[in-house]
């Protein structure tokens, strides 16, 4: 990297995004070619693929990467040619250089962007253990210096190879002075050499391969008779001066693999000069010896070569057609459409104002007109909109990919035998929640296969197949995207769950054992519920799970399991399509506006008072047969703002529910009036109310007021609560 | 001058561009893959090509026999790695001119480019 630095940023940024994807598709690669070791389409797009990131990270100065990449590709290559076999060892060793190789690209972002600490692994051993692999580290290159004793600077150049200029014979004599040697190359150029693409002056650069060309003349041929003068042969023989890096042989063995030339090669060293053995006829193609020699095509030549076309996975193969944009851009982008969103309401609310004051006049003429261009802005903005969600829009196959890997690890290290499939990859939702999406994901696969799937011994016993499932499966339901994960393995046992949860405290057990089967399973969701200490005592359940429930939360979804002991498990995400911009119901309780998401309202009902109900501790209503809890939404979040509180309340004798369901469970909300139903463009909230129960986010209206938006499944919970 | 640049990697792509401006040659368009190459190369104008070898769709090499088959005459310059001696043998015995060795530094391209020049 001396002097060549590539100081612009984006070039760094360029080979992140690159090498992330190579590595993706590696891993792909890799759990095929563990099924079908020796496939030489799959070896290839590997080597491919380790190969661009040797490339570039040598021009990026990371030399940890381009080492590594560098034995990792000559493994590869070694496979590929059949030099050595896909053995489980070699595949572990690949496995493990891949994901020290992710580690050190991750370090470049890590410090490109600053953020972080640069993990910055120690790759001596794992070079090392890779060169043993290959059979130890390459032997020194073969000097071939001090091969003898007494220097002697006479150079015998033989005739045949003509005259050299004194400069050039001084430069030879002080090679061979030092011991060292010089390898002298006549080619005689056969005429068929004429049509094909081999141009004879590429030998020049060939001799880089074995040394340093040192110098290159060239000879017109011993006379011959007028008629071959007028032949198509050549009249001048080429002649290489190399001082090799590598034995004179292997400098012959590479020159002999040219066609349609006749190569002899003289060895001028301390000792005088040697002829090295005249090449063999297999090889070489005497001149003159057949009559009408068939010019072998340079394709068919290179057979290797030739099994190099390429027809593995590759993400080049469609995308010629794409372009890469940064997330920041995106982001910044959606920003201000998410303004523009914003605008758009304040407009309509202004034109709402007008046409209700101003019906008479001229005034009102300009009133309609700006009616219509508010409408047709409208129309536009939704339309930017849904571009912009449609842009941010990936396949969750970009997160799914790494799981067969992850899944595999963990099921070599347990011992068990798990298969993944995954359904509905291509499902695509907002980029910003796909990164958010994947711890939970994790999360849980990881649980899936430690707690979820049996050992194959208690598999059998249990009179199931010996190979256990786990299905990853994702799909769009309505505005949400619905991501499960199913296993078939021993389930959650509601009995032990509500023991351990009256054990901790967590509720009397009159409640525990009046809980449904399904509500006790899901208080593996709760704080405090396990620990990774006690959870193997119990089920095996729940390890972190109330951090899954709180980062899905954040992303305004949530999640919940169902299972049948014995049969196996489902979690399911339910997570909105985007976060930043939803279809929420606005309505007022206690002095404040609130949002709830459009996805969690049921329906709306004006409930005349004298029928609510109070049950103990809770007021129900009787919706259409089915009892069902309501409560105070101001009550609920203590937001009982004493003043006003009467001020927007009904004064009449029906009280606005809104009825809201989410996870299967329903209950109602007594609010002082409904507003409207409008988009929300979602901003976080300030660190100080962040922690607010059952709320998740804010958004401000078109007349500028600040919305707080609820979080309906953290609503149901507190509610629960309120009732114990 | 016109030169054809064809490899799979944009960020090689990019770094080759940004040497290639460097040394004074800024007329430049991409390809991603040998066939994309051929296509650009019908388009015309093309007046050297530098190739990566391995590559999806058409590699390097059967690139570059392609193009000989139709154009003997045209430089064409090789990029690869310390690939192995019989593999850059090959690439030369298929028509590629020369090659250089990545990572390389403007002033070996731009030695290697004279080279084919010349």
């Amino acid at each position: 990297m001396s002097d060549f630095s590539l100081d612009d940023p984006s070039f760094y940024e360029d080979f992140l995004v690159e090498a992330q994807e190579h590595f993706e598709l590696t891993e792909q690669n890799f759990l095929v070619l563990e099924s079908n070791p020796g496939d030489l389409e799959i070896l290839n797009a590997i080597f491919r693929s380790v190969h661009t990131i040797k490339g570039a990270s040598g021009f990026l100065g990371l030399a940890k990467v381009q080492a590594l990449a560098h034995i990792g590709e000559n493994i590869l290559d070694d496979l590929r040619k059949g030099r050595m076999n896909v053995t489980p060892e070699v595949m572990e060793l690949l496995f493990e250089t891949i994901d020290t190789l992710k580690i050190l690209v991750n370090d470049v972002g890590v410090t490109l962007r600053k953020q972080g600490t640069a993990e910055d692994p120690d790759t001596t051993g794992l070079l090392q253990r890779l060169e043993a692999l290959r059979g130890g580290p390459p032997a020194a290159t073969a000097t071939p210096a001090a091969t003898t004793g007494a220097p002697s600077a006479s150079l015998q150049i033989p005739a045949k190879l003509g005259n050299l200029d004194p400069t050039n014979r001084k430069i030879m004599e002080d090679v061979i002075a030092q011991g060292g040697v010089i390898v002298a190359i006549k080619a005689e150029l056969s005429p068929e050499i004429m049509g094909t693409a081999f141009n004879p002056l590429s030998m020049l650069p060939m001799a880089d391969l074995v040394g340093k060309l040192i110098h290159s003349s060239h000879v017109i041929n011993s006379p011959t008779d007028l008629d071959a003068f007028e032949s198509a042969a050549f009249h001048f023989d080429l002649v290489l001066y190399i001082q090799p890096s590598e034995s004179p042989e292997t400098v012959k063995k590479v020159f002999d693999s040219v066609k349609n030339v006749r190569m002899e090669y003289f060895v001028l060293g301390p000792d005088g000069t040697q002829e090295l053995s005249p090449p063999t006829a297999s090889i070489q193609v005497p001149v003159a010896a057949i009559p009408s020699p068939v010019v072998e095509s340079p394709v068919a030549a290179t057979p290797e070569a030739g099994a190099r076309k390429q027809a593995a996975p590759d993400k080049t193969d469609k995308g010629s057609d794409t372009i890469r944009v940064s997330q920041l851009k995106l982001d910044a982008f959606m920003n201000t459409v998410a303004e523009l969103i914003i605008c758009k309401t304040m407009i309509s609310h202004v034109v709402e104002r007008f046409e209700v004051e101003i019906t008479e006049g001229p005034a009102a003429e300009l009133v309609k007109e700006i009616r219509k261009s508010s409408v047709y802005l409208d129309q536009v903005s939704k339309e930017i909109q849904a571009s912009v969600l449609g842009i941010r829009m990936v396949p969750v196959k970009t997160i799914f990919s790494k799981f067969p890997r992850m899944l595999r690890d963990l099921a070599k290290a347990s011992g068990k035998k798990i298969e993944l499939q995954m359904i509905g990859e291509d499902t695509e939702i907002d980029k910003s929640l796909i990164e958010e999406l994947s711890d939970p994901l994790i999360h849980l696969i990881r649980n899936s296969a430690d707690h979820g799937v049996e050992s194959p011994e208690a598999r059998l016993k249990a009179g199931k197949s010996e190979v256990g499932t786990v299905i990853l499966r994702a799909r769009h339901e309505g505005d949400s995207v619905l991501v499960e994960i199913e296993d078939d393995g021993k389930g959650i046992d509601p009995k032990i769950i509500r023991a351990k949860a009256v054990e901790k405290g967590l509720l009397s057990l009159e409640r525990a054992e009046a809980m449904s089967d399904e509500e006790a399973i899901n208080m593996i969701f709760l704080p405090g519920f396990s620990t990774a200490a006690t959870v193997t005592d119990i089920s095996g359940r729940g390890v972190g799970m109330d951090v899954v429930r709180s980062n899905v939360r954040r992303l305004n979804g949530h999640v919940a399991v169902q299972s049948v002991v014995g049969k196996g498990s489902i979690f399911t995400m339910k997570l909105p399509l985007t976060l930043a911009i939803i279809d929420a119901l606005l309505m007022r309780s206690g002095g404040q506006v609130f949002a709830l998401p459009g996805t969690a309202v049921e329906e709306t009902l004006l409930v005349t008072k004298d029928l609510v109900s109070h049950l103990t501790r809770r007021k129900a209503i009787n919706l259409r047969g089915e009892v069902l809890g309501v409560t105070q939404l101001r009550e609920l979040l203590n937001f009982n703002n004493e003043e006003i509180a009467g001020q927007g309340a009904s004064q009449s004798d029906e009280l606005p529910v809104v009825v809201i369901s989410t996870s299967g469970k329903r209950m109602g909300l007594i609010v002082d009036s409904f507003i409207r139903r409008q988009e929300m463009v979602i901003k976080p909230l300030a660190p100080y109310l962040a922690s607010l129960p059952g709320i998740s986010g804010a958004s401000v209206m078109g007349d500028g007021g600040v919305v707080l938006i609820l979080d309906p499944a953290e609503l149901m919970t507190l509610a629960v609560q309120e009732a114990l | 001058m016109k030169i054809l640049i064809v490899d799979d990697s944009s960020t090689m792509r990019r770094i080759i561009i940004n040497t290639l401006s460097r040394i004074g040659y800024s007329d430049v368009i991409e390809a991603e893959h040998g066939k994309a190459g051929l296509e650009k190369l019908g388009q015309g104008g093309v007046e050297m090509i530098i190739t990566d070898w391995n590559m999806p769709e058409m590699d390097g090499l059967e690139f570059v026999t392609v193009v000989r088959g139709s154009n003997p005459s045209i430089p064409i310059l090789m990029v690869t790695t310390n690939a192995a001696k019989e593999d850059i043998v090959a690439a030369l015995q298929a028509g590629v001119n020369n090659y250089v060795v990545k990572p390389f530094t403007p002033d070996t391209l731009k030695e290697k480019i004279e080279s084919l020049l010349g």
